[in-house]
Order: C-alpha cells, then sequence, then structure tokens
C-alpha cells in the first residue's frame, strides 16, 4: 500500500507490531514480516475492504450506497461550554461529547489527535476534559492516530472512544470484522466518533510549503471553509492569513483520490461543519449509541441541538455524493475496468454511481 | 608456538607453513619484522611476535603494509635482515614502494618479502595472482611446495637477497600457509648484527632506465643460481608421455593424482620453486624429453603463460608442444585448485579411464550431508557490538526514507552486506574505499543526487587507509557521515592489536592514538554512541544524516564480544519469558530469531518460542530492546 | 619422496567451534612424535560453515 502511494496514514498497521513505524508523517516498514495472514493487512482501509460485511456488522443494514451512508438523524448542534467552544473547531462538539462521556464513566479513554511542534500530529490517549481539549481543533495534516488505539487497547482500559477520519473510521471497521484469531482488544473499542473529510495533507511537503511563508510554531487554528470559499486558512498571532487551495492541492495525498466517504460512514456519530453557519456543528447520529450519548448530551445542557435546514442538508448529500462519484471515477481509471473497484468489496450498491 | 624458538637442530616437529616460514626467518637470522594483518598470512608476523623478546628481535604490526615494507627495508639499508609478510592485498598497497625499491635495491641486510594469497577467497574480497608483480618489478621469486621449503626457501631467500641486494618475493598460498606438516629444524645463529647507515650509499631509484638495466643483470645471475637450486626437481620416467609442470601448492596435488591414477611411468612431474625468473635450461632440458605438458598451479596461468613464451623462442631448435592448463580448461582458470581437478584432468590427456566411485555417489552423499549439517549464514558473534550498530543504521535509513544506503569497507562488520549486517553495506572494495566512494557520492548532490551516504569502517581500517578519504571529503567540501565501528581491534585477523589500542605487536604498552581528537582536530563534527543503546544510536544517526552538514563522523564504540568475553565476566544474565514470546505470531513474526538473529538466541520448533543459549549468549542484553513483547529480560550480573 | 607404506587418510569434520582444528593438531602432533610423516590440510578462516581436516600419514 505504501509504495502504490495508497497509503492513508491512518496509523492501523502501528503499534501492532515491530514492523511498521510512524516517523514524521509516513509509515514505515523497518523489516520484513514473513507472514501471509497479518493484521496490518486486515486492517487497512486500501486492502479490499468488504462495506457490505463492515455494515451489516454495525448496523445490521446493508450498504446503502448513497450520499450519507447508515443514519438515523442528522442535526445541528453546538456546545453550550464556553471553555470547549474556544477551543474546538465551529461548534466544538466533538470535545463536548467526549469530555462528558468520560466524566459519566461512558468510555474510560478516548483516542484523539494531537498536534505537536512543527505541525506534527499523531494519535493520543485522553482519560479527562483537559487532555480531550489539548486535542482540540481541526488537523488537516494526516495523522497515524490508530496507532495510539493498538497501544492503548494493550492497557487496562475497558471502554475506548476513537475519533478519527473515515478511513480511520473504516479501519476501525475491518478490525471489528478481522477473521483472526488475534482480535486486537477491539471488544474495547466503545464510541467511534468520524469526522467529515474530502481530503488530507501529506505531511512532509506542505510543512515545508507553510514554513517558508509562516513562522510555523505560531500557527494555532487551522480551517478550510466549506466552499465556495477555496482557500486555507491558518490563525495566527497577527491575524488570520489565507492560502489559496489552488496553490495546496498537490500536497492533497494520492490516496484521497480513491476515497468516496465524505461522512465517515461506519462511525456511530459523524461531526463536521455546517456550510454557511459558523460556530454550529452537522451531526450525523447512526447507532443506537451515538444517540444516547447525544441525548445524554443534551440532558445534561452540555449541547445545544436544532434542526438542520433543508438546504444545508441537501447541499451536504451532494457534495458527499461527488465525492463518491468523483472516487468511483479515479478507481476505474486506475484500474481500468468497472469490475476492479481497487479495494472496495461488496459495494454493489455503488453500481449507480459508477462512470459510464 | 614455543616450538618456532626450540633450539633443536635436527628435530622433527609439526608445524604450520606460516609458523615454518617464521622458523626459516629465525634460522637465517632476521633481527626486524614488520606486517600488517592479513589471512592467511598471519600467524608469520603473529608467531615472531610472541619470541621476539626472549630472542631479542623486532618485531611490528604496521598500520598498514606500505608502512610495514618500509619500516622493513630500513633494517635492510641499516644491515639487518628483515622480513614482511602480508596477503595478496596488502601486496597491492605495499607495491608502489617495492616497485621503486627495485630500482633502489636494498641494503646490505637481506629483505623477503613473503605475500600469501588466498585462492577462491575464503577469507578475502578477492582472489589475485601475486606473482605476476615479480614480473611486473623484475623480482626473483620463490614458491615453497611443501612444509620443510617454506622453511629452507624463506631461510635461502635471505642469501639471495644479499646477493643481488634485491627484496626477494617468497609467495605462499592458504593450504601452505595454514597447512600442517613435518619439518626438520635447522640451527639458530647465537650472533646478533649491528644496524648501521652506510652513508655513503644512497637508495634511490634514479637513473631509472640505467637501473633498469642493472635490474635486469641481476636477474639474469639469480637465473644462474637457479639453474641449480636444490628445490626445482623432477620425479618420473625419462621420457614421460606427459609432464605435469607445477609450482608451489600443486606439488602435492599433482603427487596424488599421479599415484591415484597409477600413472608413474607414464607422466613426470617437474617442481619448479624458482618460479621467476625462470631458469631455461632446466626447463630446455626436460621440456626437450616431451610433447605434451600440463600446468598445475594456483590462481593464473602464470607459469603456463611465461613457459609458453619460452617454447615459441625455442620452438624453431626444439620443436612445438601442445599445453594444458588453465587456457585449455583442464583446470579452473578462476578459483582454488584441488587433487580432484587434477585427478579428473589426467584421465582424459592419458587415455585412461578412471572413476572414483559409482556414479550415484556424490549425489547420495550430498543429500545425508544435508540433514546432518546445521545451516549457518556467516554472522557476527553473540554479542558483536556490529550487530547493534548496523540494526540502528537499517531503522535510521529506512525512518529518513530518502534511500541513504552505505558504503563498506574490509573487517569483520564487511559481513554488513548479508543478512547478519541487515543487507546495509552496498560496497566493498579495498581498505578505505568505502570512505573513497563516500566524499564522491557527497559531491553529487550538483547531480540531483539527495541520498544520505553513510559509510561505514574499522578502527584499525580506519588507520590503515581511511584517514586520506575522509580528509579527501573535508578538502573537497563532500558530503557524508563516516561511522567507524571502533571495537578495539583488528578482530577478523585474529584481535591483533594496533594504533588505537594502547599495546604493541609483542605485549607492551603503546600510546593510543585517540581517533576522536584526531578527527576533531580535522575541524568536523565528531560524535560518539554506543551501539548498544539502540534508540540512542538510531536517534544520532538521523541526526546526522539530516543536516547536510559536510563531513561528519560517528565513533560507534563497544570492544569486540571475543576481546571482552576474555577480559570481563558479562554484563548481563539473559533469558525468554515463554509465556510472554509470540513466537510466529502476527505482532512478532520472530523477529530476534529471524532478522535480529543473535546466535545467542535459539527457536525451538517444538515449543514455538525463542529461548536464550546460555552457552552462546555472552549477555550483552541487546536483544531485551529488540523484543515487542519485553519477553526478553535481562539482570544486571 | 617415497614412503614405505600406503598413506592413511583421516578425515575430522564438524562445524566451527567443535574443536576440529585443535584435534587435527593434536593428533598430528603425536604422529610425528612417533616418526610418521604427516600432512594436515585445513579450511578455516570466514569459510566457518564446514571444517575439514585432512590427516594423511
Amino acid at each position: 500500500m505504501i509504495k502504490a502511494d495508497l497509503c492513508t496514514l491512518c496509523g492501523a498497521c502501528v503499534g501492532l507490531c515491530p514492523y511498521f513505524r510512524a516517523y514524521k508523517g509516513r509509515v514505515v516498514l523497518l523489516d520484513h514480516c514473513n507472514l501471509s495472514q497479518g493484521r496490518c493487512y486486515s486492517f487497512c482501509p486500501r486492502t479490499p475492504s468488504n462495506l457490505e460485511a463492515v455494515n451489516q456488522f454495525i448496523f445490521g443494514t446493508s450498504y446503502p450506497g448513497d450520499a450519507l451512508g447508515t443514519l438515523r438523524q442528522v442535526v445541528m448542534a453546538k456546545s453550550l461550554d464556553k471553555s470547549i467552544l474556544s477551543k474546538g473547531q465551529y461548534g466544538g462538539v466533538t470535545s463536548t461529547l467526549l469530555a462528558l462521556a468520560l466524566r459519566k464513566r461512558m468510555i474510560d479513554a478516548a483516542i484523539l489527535t494531537k498536534r505537536e511542534k512543527k505541525l506534527l500530529s499523531s494519535g493520543t490517549l485522553a482519560r479527562n476534559k483537559r487532555e480531550v481539549l489539548a486535542c482540540a481543533g481541526s488537523n488537516y495534516i494526516a495523522s497515524p492516530t490508530l496507532e495510539a488505539f493498538n497501544k492503548g487497547a494493550q492497557d487496562s482500559y475497558r471502554s475506548m472512544s476513537a475519533v478519527g477520519l473515515p478511513c480511520q473510521v473504516l479501519a476501525l471497521g475491518k478490525m471489528r470484522i478481522n477473521p483472526l484469531e488475534n482480535k486486537n482488544n477491539i471488544e474495547k473499542l466503545g464510541l467511534v466518533i468520524g469526522l467529515f473529510c474530502t481530503w488530507a495533507f501529506s505531511y512532509k511537503e506542505f510543512f515545508n510549503f507553510l514554513k517558508n511563508d509562516f513562522p510555523v510554531e505560531k500557527i494555532g487554528k487551522m480551517d478550510i471553509p466549506p466552499p465556495p470559499a477555496n482557500v486555507f486558512q491558518v490563525e495566527l498571532p497577527e491575524g488570520v492569513k489565507s492560502i489559496s487551495l489552488d496553490h495546496i492541492r498537490k500536497f492533497v495525498r494520492p490516496t484521497c483520490t480513491v476515497c468516496l466517504d465524505m461522512t465517515a460512514e461506519f462511525s456511530d456519530l459523524s461531526v463536521g461543519a455546517v456550510e454557511g453557519i459558523s460556530g454550529w456543528n452537522t451531526v450525523i447520529v447512526r447507532t443506537a449509541k451515538g444517540l444516547e450519548l447525544m441525548e445524554e448530551a443534551r440532558r445534561s445542557a452540555a449541547i445545544e441541538v436544532a434542526e438542520m435546514p433543508r438546504a444545508n442538508l441537501n447541499h451536504l448529500k451532494e457534495a458527499a455524493l461527488l465525492k463518491k462519484k468523483r472516487a468511483l471515477e479515479n478507481i476505474v481509471r486506475r484500474t481500468g475496468s468497472k469490475e476492479n473497484l481497487l479495494y472496495l468489496q461488496g459495494a454493489e450498491a455503488l453500481q449507480p454511481l459508477l462512470p459510464s | 608456538m614455543s616450538v618456532i624458538k626450540k633450539n633443536g637442530p635436527g628435530s622433527n616437529e609439526l608445524l604450520m607453513g606460516n609458523e615454518a616460514i617464521a622458523r626459516g626467518a629465525l634460522e637465517a637470522g632476521v633481527q626486524f619484522a614488520a606486517a600488517y594483518p592479513g589471512n592467511p598470512s598471519s600467524e608469520i608476523i603473529g608467531t615472531l611476535s610472541q619470541v621476539a623478546a626472549e630472542l631479542g628481535i623486532y618485531v611490528e604490526w604496521s598500520v598498514n603494509e606500505k608502512v610495514a615494507v618500509e619500516a622493513a627495508a630500513s633494517a635492510s639499508f641499516a644491515g639487518l635482515r628483515a622480513i614482511s609478510a602480508m596477503k595478496q592485498n596488502g601486496l597491492n598497497v605495499a607495491s608502489d614502494f617495492i616497485l621503486n625499491l627495485n630500482l633502489s635495491g636494498v641494503g646490505s641486510g637481506g629483505l623477503v618479502l613473503v605475500v600469501a594469497d588466498d585462492p577462491g577467497a575464503l577469507s578475502s574480497t578477492n582472489e589475485e595472482d601475486s606473482r605476476f608483480i615479480a614480473k611486473l618489478g623484475d623480482f626473483p621469486l620463490l614458491e615453497p611446495a611443501t612444509f620443510q621449503e617454506a622453511k629452507d626457501i624463506t631461510k635461502w631467500a635471505f642469501e639471495l637477497s644479499e646477493a643481488i641486494h634485491s627484496l626477494v618475493l617468497v609467495r605462499s598460498v592458504s593450504r601452505i600457509s595454514h597447512g600442517r606438516g613435518n619439518v626438520i629444524l635447522g640451527e639458530l645463529p647465537q650472533e646478533k648484527k649491528t644496524g648501521r647507515y652506510d652513508t655513503s650509499k644512497i637508495f634511490i631509484p634514479l637513473a631509472v632506465p640505467l637501473r633498469h638495466l642493472a635490474l635486469h643483470m641481476k636477474l639474469n645471475q639469480v637465473r644462474e643460481m637457479y639453474e641449480s637450486s636444490p628445490f626445482n626437481g623432477y620425479v618420473g620416467p625419462e621420457n614421460p608421455e606427459l609432464l605435469l609442470m607445477t609450482s608451489g601448492s600443486g606439488w602435492f596435488y599433482s603427487l596424488e593424482a599421479v599415484k591415484t591414477l597409477n600413472l608413474k611411468d607414464r607422466v613426470g612431474i617437474l617442481k619448479i620453486a624458482t618460479t621467476w625468473p625462470l631458469p631455461f635450461k632446466l626447463l630446455a632440458k626436460h621440456m626437450a624429453r616431451v610433447k605434451r605438458v600440463l600446468f598445475v598451479e594456483e590462481v593464473d596461468p602464470f607459469l603456463e603463460n611465461n613457459v609458453k613464451e619460452l617454447a615459441a623462442e625455442w620452438s624453431p631448435e626444439i620443436g612445438s608442444w601442445t599445453f594444458y592448463g588453465k587456457s585449455s580448461g583442464h583446470l579452473h582458470p578462476f578459483g582454488e585448485i584441488n587433487p580432484d581437478l587434477v585427478i579428473n584432468a589426467l584421465p582424459k590427456l592419458m587415455d585412461k579411464p578412471y572413476a572414483a566411485r559409482e556414479a550415484g555417489y556424490g549425489q547420495e552423499a550430498l543429500e545425508m550431508t544435508k540433514a546432518l549439517v546445521p545451516n549457518r549464514d556467516l554472522s557476527f558473534c553473540p554479542g558483536c557490538p556490529h550487530r547493534a550498530t548496523f540494526w540502528a543504521i537499517k531503522d535510521a535509513l529506512k525512518l529518513d526514507g530518502r534511500g541513504g544506503f552505505v558504503t563498506g569497507d574490509n573487517g569483520c562488520y564487511a559481513l554488513g552486506l548479508g543478512p547478519a549486517g541487515f543487507f546495509q553495506i552496498k560496497t566493498l572494495h579495498s581498505m578505505g574505499s568505502g570512505a573513497g566512494l563516500a566524499a564522491g557520492f557527497g559531491q553529487l548532490h550538483k547531480f540531483g543526487f539527495d541520498q544520505p551516504v553513510l559509510s561505514v569502517c574499522g578502527d584499525s581500517t580506519f588507520f590503515h587507509a581511511a584517514i586520506p578519504a575522509l580528509i579527501n571529503g573535508i578538502y573537497n567540501k563532500s558530503n557524508f557521515v563516516l561511522v567507524i565501528l571502533d571495537n578495539s581491534a583488528t578482530a577478523m585477523t585474529g584481535f591483533q592489536p594496533h594504533a588505537g589500542t594502547g599495546e604493541t605487536a609483542t605485549g607492551s604498552p603503546a600510546p593510543i592514538v585517540d581517533i576522536e581528537k584526531l578527527c576533531s582536530a580535522l575541524g568536523i563534527r565528531v560524535e560518539t554512541c554506543d551501539p548498544f543503546d539502540l534508540r540512542g544510536t538510531t536517534e544520532k544517526i538521523l541526526d546526522l544524516i539530516d543536516g547536510a552538514g559536510g563531513v561528519r563522523v560517528l565513533i560507534s564504540r563497544q570492544k569486540c564480544a571475543l576481546v571482552k568475553a576474555k577480559e570481563e565476566k558479562a554484563a548481563y544474565k539473559v533469558h525468554v519469558d515463554p509465556e510472554k514470546c509470540l513466537g510466529e505470531s502476527c505482532g512478532c513474526a520472530r523477529l530476534c530469531t529471524r532478522i535480529f538473529k543473535c546466535p545467542g538466541l535459539l527457536w525451538n520448533k517444538e515449543k514455538g518460542k525463542s529461548q536464550v543459549d546460555e552457552v552462546l549468549c555472552t549477555g550483552c542484553g541487546v536483544c531485551t530492546d529488540i523484543c515487542p513483547q519485553s519477553a526478553i529480560l535481562r539482570e544486571e550480573n | 619422496m617415497t614412503l614405505s607404506k600406503d598413506p592413511l587418510n583421516l578425515i575430522i569434520t564438524g562445524v566451527g567451534g567443535q574443536g576440529n582444528v585443535l584435534a587435527s593438531q593434536w593428533i598430528g602432533r603425536a604422529l610425528v612424535r612417533e616418526n610418521f610423516y604427516v600432512t594436515i590440510g585445513e579450511t578455516y578462516g570466514a569459510s566457518h560453515t564446514n571444517l575439514t581436516s585432512n590427516i594423511e600419514y
């Protein structure tokens, strides 16, 4: 996968064995393992992935192949906690839900992405609100976060939550259905929160680019406002600076072109922005667990929930469907055949979206 | 080794070829010996160093072969008999000096240079026939064929050297140098000469053409002496159907072949010990009685081609011959020769069918031995610091991700090109070449080259040849990292001391030439690390290759495991917790026994677990940091 | 040189570390003391995967 430029840097293969290591924005294979059947292959979101099987396991229903995936409801929400709002992205909902879940002991650890020096991010384990807040804020550079789940799962935590991009959420789904004997303590995975994602940047190239124009140690929040803005924004002490997306699209990881999932379809909850309405999050509630957490948060007055305007919902569906179509186009171009969907399996539902 | 200095003329002793050579030098009254270790020559100076103090002679391990011969030549210039010994590569290193020394001549003390070739490269990077240098430089050349001759020829070589004031070459090969056999000892001279340089003499090769002419005249003198040398000999019928012409180890093989095929009434064997210049008359005499000649010699058709040149001159008078040997393919022109090759060449030539054994025997034997012979890679010893250094290098280069690579050099660490060193080394040539190549690679950034370059060399190799390459890199502003693997020994050849270890060949204390200070004095960044700290070493390497900071040196310092084992007790007691060991499963896949491969770790097939071999493990504790499950445990000893 | 009897070939074989070379030396020395004519060929060095000592006497 690494050689074929398909690696998403999700980190699902790291922390399982001494052969894979995540280093400075790459996953490196240090030595050759001689096993033909390994967990790394089983968990990777770019090796053959049976979407039908994952969907059945998590939801008990068939993979729909539609814009947003299996869901119960789509709402808007925002945090009512001022300290979170200042740190979080848009409505701060992800951080609020996790802080609450930890406080109420619904989970005892959360796997999040933390940005360290030089904009390098990696997975980290948070056990309380303070540690959750340290990870707040969007990060547009790929991070091997699932390494932290793999390592954390070996400790004595009983119910863990993980926040990830769609590729990471798919990997977690594959971990749940993995046929190998070694289950990687996946039963400890309690709640998955997925984040909306169009694409992610490769670390080294993007960092070197930013380094030229900005004092990278001073960058605060990062943001890509919804179209038609077409900019990437960084928050600096002197204000917000914008860079045209046209200048930085070349730093997007090649593997993102074959990703069809914008809203992390295999999560319990998926969280993203609301186009045109700042300070709020879109929340897609998919499972009973996800619903339970939202209800708890509402009851505890941790969040405020509102109905999602029809126009916004339609826009969201359009955007998600467009990502699917584009991905399928790229896949078919790459494989040369509509029968071969590269890593996608159990995806008959996607037939109508294939290029003609 | 005490038999070398035994004062018992006429006693019959079992000596190694190299010991016999050393004894021959002692019987000739040698007073100065200098060499650099090199298989298969190391024992010559090695045994002399052990008796040096008692016999009142001077013996040194020099930093390289060129300075060794230069040091020995000084003794010769001062009227003392001197010897230097080396392997074929060492001769290459010394060649510039001796190709001037041939013209300048040597002093009144005989100077003998023993070169021990390694046919088939059993322990070398190359295979080479050193005899050509005799032709190149007009040196008298002698090849002993037996252990007795190894002693007697070496002794006579000093007389020959003094007769013509020229360096004399004695050529041995592994089978002679490392074989053992009966040697009847001669007398040890009691008298010691005083060293004095006669200042009325000068030793210079100028005026070159005249000296060259004079050298040819010297060789003619030598040729006359060779015509009646007792070291040449013939066995066989008066008019053989086939003449085996042989020198050196070929003599044993020829005898064995003729005997095995029962051809001693039809095949004659002419043994030449005085291989250059060739004794014309002796050869002409034997060649006049035969029309077919088979040459049996080691490595290249030196004797064969030189005799063919003579034959071309003689043919108008004596006639023509059919020659067989390496050119005809009867014996391989590569690799080592052995009795079987000669035995297999003869049946066709003598029209005498021969089958050593039934047709399928060889295959059967091979199948049987496969089951019995354990699979053994070329490996580093348990506890070897090189394994740890190469592990850190492997990880660092992979993590760095720019396609960095390692240029290699000569020594135990040369095994880094195989699984022992995780296939890190990509080039291997002569001493110091790794640094030389790296200094060149480090200039290629002008042409878009962006790969980090590491060069590895040992502490002894560093002194021998890497210093000029290092300085070249600094002066020409190259970019590379030289990793000096400092294990405080010239290990591969037998743990001989060197300029950095604080001890001379004879065991007396010596000033330590400090590699770190030396490199720092060159004005470059020098770091040190302990290879047993894998993480620290990996980080250091990553840091060093990160910047394009000119020439940088990393000294990876930890004593050779075998030297350490003789001096200290083990640092740790190591064992594997079988409960924690994952063995072959996903999560480990036998990292310690399949990739790290220290011989101190064993794979127990039945239990499916790793375990520590308590006999082989030296207790370095490095494997505890490799195990992903912390199943390998160490306690301080 | 001529030998009064056919030589006896004694082959000691094994892998490095088992004491091949030492064994052949001891046997060789003992034989020399008994005035036998002995030749020992050894293979060792970097080629340590198999070790054969050929003692002919």
